[in-house]
């Protein structure tokens, strides 16, 4: 009887494409959300569970939208207020919630499971288009047990902003400018970093982007790319400018989403400041050590010529870590680009190596779940 | 070609547009109609938190107010 060959088994399965990848996909998530789900019996089960820190703010402005200026919070005695979440995440959630009859609670998570299997097909083609061949099996199968997971199975916008960021970045690659101008607007309305990542890649565009594979559009001039990056730029634009306008209206402070950061105890330093500060203190150490390992990450993925991937995390860790380091394990280290690169960087190894790596992962993404069951400081 | 030419046109027209609100917002935005104590604690970060939820109790946080 002919033994059971599991590296021959990922190799026949390493060039799978369309949909067939993504049932391999569904599948890996489908494994992964029965086993989160396993681990969340003893706290009530997966949706009360997953709902930790800012999960309780995203279901407030789903389910009743943003406090007026006189309103008072149990959070911090007054000061903390729901205007520092973006509108888009909370927005699907009450849809879906209105659409399907369940809790917005409920509905919120349903779109991150929804939305993850989505994130990891993109990464996959965004690794197509640039013409970088990995095992696709081992690629995807990272994505699913990688500790730092957690957020696209939990009630945070992540999902949905990773979505958009992956799909401008293809759209961009496939030369889809107007499909990119749709994402871009949903994107400067989904994160506060999502703007940025539109003028980041707007620059991207105009000074490296490759040309289209359509003969008639190769010939374009500085003029023609610097009109498309300012429409990227002016689309996503809009989206930010109509929440600074019903923010006005709301309560007379537009950028309220900004200036609210304050109660948060955040605020601008040069961002190594921010690191010590947190390496001094006694119950931010780890995010701390977490800022290093960025740094570390970001260096890494410069040398490695990642330009979009390393501009994007660069920008946005900058922007994060300025203005204080909590949270920056999501930001980054949970950020689609970090993970495709990290995914990138294991399934070149040798097989061996990459099999160990990948079963390691997946016993810490086993704790890594269990320390955000726990509401724990040590994830935010 | 026309069809090029008027694809131009229209996007041209579109960030015209999209730049005449988002300058309008840009603008709005930066002249923030608050309270006093909104702009000291929030913006200015010159007042303490204590300070902040005491007017705040006090009833001088309510509406906008445009200085």
């Amino acid at each position: 009887m002919k033994a059971f060959n599991l590296q021959g088994m990922v190799q026949r399965f390493s060039t799978l494409r369309g949909a067939r990848l993504m049932l391999v996909i569904l599948a890996m998530s489908g494994v992964q959300l029965f086993f989160n789900a396993v681990l969340a019996i003893p706290w009530g089960g997966l949706v009360e569970a997953s709902c930790r820190w800012d999960c309780t703010w995203y279901v407030g402005i789903a389910q009743n939208g943003y406090m007026p200026l006189s309103t008072e919070t149990v959070y911090n005695a007054g000061a903390q207020k729901n205007w520092a979440f973006f509108p888009l995440y909370p927005i699907i959630s009450s849809l879906v919630s209105w659409g399907l009859g369940i809790k917005v609670i409920t509905s919120g998570l349903l779109v991150n499971i929804l939305l993850w299997p989505v994130i990891v097909l993109l990464c996959c083609k965004d690794m197509e288009l640039r013409g970088i061949e990995v095992n696709n099996l081992l690629f995807c199968l990272f994505f699913i047990v990688y500790p730092l997971n957690i957020w696209y199975y939990s009630q945070y916008s992540e999902a949905v902003y990773g979505v958009l960021l992956m799909g401008m970045l293809v759209s961009l690659r496939l030369y889809k400018l107007y499909l990119a101008c749709i994402l871009g607007f949903f994107l400067s309305i989904s994160r506060p970093t999502g703007f940025l990542m539109v003028i980041c890649l707007a620059a991207w565009w105009f000074f490296t982007a490759r040309q289209p594979e359509d003969r008639s559009m190769q010939e374009r001039t500085m003029l023609d790319r610097l009109r498309e990056a300012a429409l990227l730029v002016s689309v996503a634009g809009a989206g930010l400018s109509a929440f600074v306008l019903y923010f006005y209206d709301l309560i007379g402070d537009g950028f309220a989403f900004a200036h609210v950061e304050k109660a948060w105890g955040r605020h601008f330093l040069f961002f190594p400041q921010h690191i010590l500060i947190a390496l001094e203190s006694a119950d931010r150490k780890i995010f701390g050590v977490y800022a290093i390992y960025v740094m570390v990450l970001l260096f890494l993925m410069w040398r490695k010529k990642w330009m979009v991937n390393a501009l994007l995390l660069s920008t946005t860790a900058f922007v994060g870590a300025s203005t204080g380091v909590v949270a920056i394990e999501r930001h980054i280290l949970a950020n689609p680009l970090a993970i495709e690169f990290l995914a990138y960087l294991t399934v070149k190894l040798p097989y061996r190596e990459t099999r160990n790596i990948l079963v390691g992962l997946g016993a810490g993404h086993v704790c890594f779940v269990l320390i955000w069951y726990m509401n724990t400081f040590f994830l935010t | 070609m026309r069809f090029v030419v008027f694809v131009k046109v229209v996007q041209i027209v579109l960030i015209a547009v999209l730049s005449v609100w988002n300058i309008y917002a840009l603008k709005v935005g930066m002249n923030a109609c608050v309270p006093q104590p909104y702009q000291d604690y929030y913006m200015r970060h010159t007042l303490p938190l204590n300070a902040y939820l005491a007017a705040v109790r006090a009833g001088e946080v309510m509406h906008r107010v445009c200085q």
